[in-house]
């Protein structure tokens, strides 16, 4: 062989072996593609919140259905209850001197609770419980809600159950919608294809004659408030599923309702996740907030540009306007409260599913309203996630209003979960 | 020139060609990318990392796989990249443009993916594509322009497929909803509740009361569905196919095979790879085990996954009725059937019942007893009700009431059940007899005054 072929030779077997050999160390000349990144977040809340479990450290799944802020033992201190539809309860939390929240189970057996409505029923002076039994979390079109009453006797309960034989119940109010002297029911049969709005009228000793409002599946909430300023009460009623509907009844006296569509729309996967009545605009009437974000019926949910919150503003004679004012992505529910103390009400949020592979996302954000009915939305938190139910109020007496939600953890990521939270308003000097 | 240099030149030369080619492949290759999250499922991470790297060095199917992956793990953001890569490859990858568009729909970028249904779409009126391929892209082109409000063009899109029932339901929807609800053609409608709905709304908007009451009556028993959205329908395989769920699947294929000792030694595998995790598969493992252990009679067992459950956070009516079991196994019948009173008060079901019904029996509380046979006859007969078939409702109906008569809730369905076979005279005595025992039921009042009114 002469030198030319040697080298030849070599380059032969050495071409392969270096190419093998610099595949790893190659750079690369396409770039990586950007994931979309969908999903909200918001500058953080110039107030400053501090975050504390409420009750036991969770375990498991929990599936928080329902929190609310009263005085339910009537010591004149703030306490939770919150349904509970992974442990089929409803539970109390109270709070110790040194600001931890004890646990204690006022109801047990309660199939899949949706909400808790505290009452005096029968005029004795003591708070009663209405639950609403959906019968199942998860989509079922059977006839398996209920509406329980928990009558307090004795420091104890006892229960009754006075609508059977329907579809799952997500809500009842009570209020005297005829007029004499007792307490009436509003009940949102939220069904899954089937579905409808119902008022109980009293008819006295615990017993309840049930009126059909309305024949549509998904209601969610039916509030009971004076829409229309004449003196009587009126039911308002947010129908989801695929209907998209926000709906009132007006009271005509006599037991005797007149339906009214205050709104549709023709976007089907809005996902209406609630009603809340509050007069934001403090104007003298009472509006309509929807908090709109739920995509359960997917497997796995994704924020969508319609998610928020709309201000529905009562204009008067029946006339409500909607606006936007909150993109919040997978937002389940609102509260309204003076968060900033400055005599407005602001509007607090929770996402339920919103961009989860992204952690910076929020979970919680409140609105400050300027006084204008302007709002602008701040981070409050990004955890927990899987948010459903929020609450207002003050929970340790120092005059600013805090927030508590409770987390349905349905769906993945299962990380960052918790069961209930609060996020304590903290003074001035505290803030960002 | 010697034969051997001109024949190392040439190989030199074919080398310096495939590698170079190698080489430039690997600078231009697009490599799939696996989301940066913590997997809840130990399982997929390995799995979906074997299909990525059939991915990375597959053709255009490869890709629409790893994106149909991803996809059914909700990763939308990243299917959408494996897609795209897909129709690169092969721009007439058809199913891999359909789960680019769905991906771009879920992520609410509605005009996107209209764009991309719409390609799909212009294939079926030319015949390019399959029939449902076309029709569903036609169709979900329609839904995303409902999502952006746009009804007028939705409707014109559903018009383009107004033999599919799905597009019929939307378009008469449409019409009702503003104000057109003479136009609207639900008697073209399949029969199911969708249509019957309907069928109700069309009634009210038109003032036609008689109709709307007969449309939520029939409503009541449908059965039928139209299925409008294919969204859960479309993931589900993708997501079964991988990580635990594919256990999962593979473990309800082993349930018909009866076997004990082989279900819940699949159980225990499934189990062990999640006890420490807060994850829905242990508590789904954990339930699974109860029902084999109950099968097995083992009241040790079912005790101490009940407990388990209890530690995991969960309480509901099945574990009542499991811990029943349990005390029943031990001989211990009034702890069984305090427990399966609570479940049945939770939950009632006809098992429970006649339980319940041979626990009275036992000690000789005939009262009970036929209180307890009544229900589990009475739900028997509104199972059937409800699936319309009315005649084997009313005789279970029947021998509810054969068993104890004081519940209003029998009469008032052996009312519904007797008015729509025609017997209106002992429909009316049937609701009156509900009226009887409960003043208050609203609807028996109701149905009396349609009756009254012939409006049903």
């Amino acid at each position: 062989m002469n030198f030319r072929q040697i080298l030849l030779l070599c380059v032969a077997i050495l071409l392969p072996v270096g190419t093998w050999w610099s595949l790893g160390a190659l750079p690369r000349l396409v770039p990586e593609p950007i994931p979309y990144s969908g999903g909200t977040s918001y500058p953080a809340s110039p107030l400053s919140f501090q975050r504390i479990n409420v009750g036991p450290e969770p375990v498991g799944l929990p599936r928080i259905t329902n929190v609310q802020i009263l005085d339910f033992d009537g010591d004149g201190h703030p306490d939770i209850l919150a349904c509970d539809s992974a442990r089929s309860c409803l539970s109390l939390f109270t709070r110790n001197a040194d600001g931890s929240w004890q646990e204690k189970i006022l109801i047990e057996d309660l199939a899949a609770p949706a909400h808790v409505t505290v009452a005096d029923m029968n005029g004795d002076g003591e708070q009663d419980l209405l639950i609403s039994i959906l019968g199942n979390l998860l989509p079922d079109d059977g006839v398996i809600g209920r509406v329980e009453l928990h009558e307090q006797v004795n420091g104890g309960f006892v229960r009754h159950v006075i609508l059977n034989d329907v579809r799952r119940v997500a809500d009842v109010q009570a209020g005297d919608l005829d007029g004499d002297g007792d307490l009436d029911l509003a009940v949102a049969v939220f069904g899954y294809v089937r579905g409808s709005v119902l008022w109980l009228e009293n008819r006295g000793d615990l017993k309840f004659r049930d009126h059909e409002l309305l024949n549509a599946p998904g209601t969610i909430h039916v509030p009971i408030v004076d829409l229309d300023h004449d003196g009587d009460l009126d039911i308002a009623a947010i129908v989801s599923q695929d209907e998209e509907e926000l709906w009132a009844f007006e009271n005509l006296g006599q037991g005797e309702f007149q339906p009214r569509r205050l709104w549709f729309t023709v976007n089907y996967d809005l996902g209406s996740a609630g009603l809340v009545a509050s007069d934001l605009d403090q104007d003298g009437d009472i509006d309509l907030i929807v908090p709109a974000g739920d995509n359960l019926e997917d497997l796995d949910s994704y924020p969508q540009p319609y998610h928020g919150c709309y201000w529905f503003e009562n204009k008067g004679d029946w006339t409500f306007s909607p606006r936007r004012i909150s993109n919040l992505g997978g937002t389940y529910a609102a509260a309204t409260g003076d968060l900033d103390g400055d005599g407005d009400l602001d509007v607090v949020l929770v996402s339920m599913t919103n961009a989860r592979d992204r952690p910076e996302t929020a979970s919680l954000v409140w609105l400050e309203n300027d006084g204008n009915s302007q709002f602008r939305t701040w981070q409050i938190d990004s955890q927990p996630i899987h948010l459903v139910t929020v609450a207002v109020g003050d929970l340790n007496g120092d005059g600013r209003d805090d927030i508590v939600a409770g987390g349905l953890n349905l769906q993945k990521p299962f990380q960052r979960m918790g069961r209930v939270s609060a996020w304590i308003n903290q003074p001035a000097e505290d803030a960002l | 020139m010697p034969r051997f240099t001109v024949i190392l030149l040439i190989v030199v030369l074919l080398e310096a060609i495939a590698c170079g080619t190698v080489m430039v492949r690997k600078m231009f290759r697009v490599e799939p990318l696996l989301p940066p999250v913590h997997w809840d499922d130990p399982l997929l991470e390995k799995e979906l990392s074997g299909v990525a790297e059939r991915a990375r060095t597959g053709n255009s199917k490869a890709w629409q796989t790893w994106g149909e992956a991803l996809l059914g793990q909700g990763f939308y953001h990243y299917s959408e990249i494996a897609f795209r890569q897909a129709l690169k490859l092969d721009p007439r990858n058809h199913e891999a443009r359909f789960g680019l568009a769905f991906c771009l729909d879920h992520m609410g970028r509605m005009e996107e993916s209209v764009h991309e249904y719409g390609q799909l779409a212009a294939l079926r009126t030319r015949g390019e594509i399959f029939e449902k391929l076309g029709t569903d892209s036609q169709y979900a082109l329609g839904c995303n322009l409902l999502r952006e409000e746009k009804a007028a063009e939705a409707e014109q899109a559903f018009r383009q497929i107004a033999d599919d029932p799905r597009a019929k339901y939307q378009i008469a929807k449409l019409q009702i909803r503003s104000g057109q609800a003479e136009k609207a053609q639900v008697d073209d409608l399949p029969f199911s509740q969708e249509s019957l709905f309907l069928q109700y709304r069309a009634a009210l908007a038109l003032n036609r009361n008689a109709e709307a009451i007969q449309a939520a009556d029939q409503l009541e028993r449908a059965t039928k569905r139209i299925l409008l959205h294919f969204n859960t329908d479309y993931v589900r395989p993708f997501y079964a196919q991988y990580g635990l769920e594919r256990i999962i699947q593979d473990y309800n294929q082993l349930i018909f095979s009866k076997n004990m000792d082989r279900l819940r030694e699949t159980l225990d595998k499934i189990f062990v790879q999640v006890r420490h995790l807060r994850s829905p598969y242990a508590k789904l493992a954990l339930q699974s085990m109860l029902d084999v252990e109950l099968q097995r009679k083992n009241a040790e067992q079912l005790r101490n996954l009940v407990q388990q459950l209890r530690d995991f956070g969960e309480m509901d009516a099945d574990m009542l009725q499991f811990e029943g079991a349990a005390a029943a196994e031990d001989g211990n019948l009034q702890q069984a059937a305090t427990l399966w009173q609570r479940a049945n008060a939770m939950s009632p079901n006809i098992q429970l019942s006649l339980k319940l019904a041979e626990y009275y029996e036992s000690q000789h509380n005939t009262r009970e007893r036929d209180k307890a046979l009544a229900e589990s006859l009475l739900l028997g007969a509104l199972g059937q009700y409800r699936q319309n078939k009315l005649e084997p409702a009313h005789e279970l109906l029947k021998k509810s009431l054969d068993s104890s008569s004081s519940n209003p809730r029998t009469w008032f369905y052996l009312g519904e059940t007797l008015r729509v076979l025609g017997a209106r005279e002992k429909a009316l005595e049937a609701y009156q007899q509900c009226l009887n025992l409960n003043s208050n039921d609203g609807r028996a009042i109701t149905r009396l005054r349609q009756m009254k009114l012939k409006s049903l």
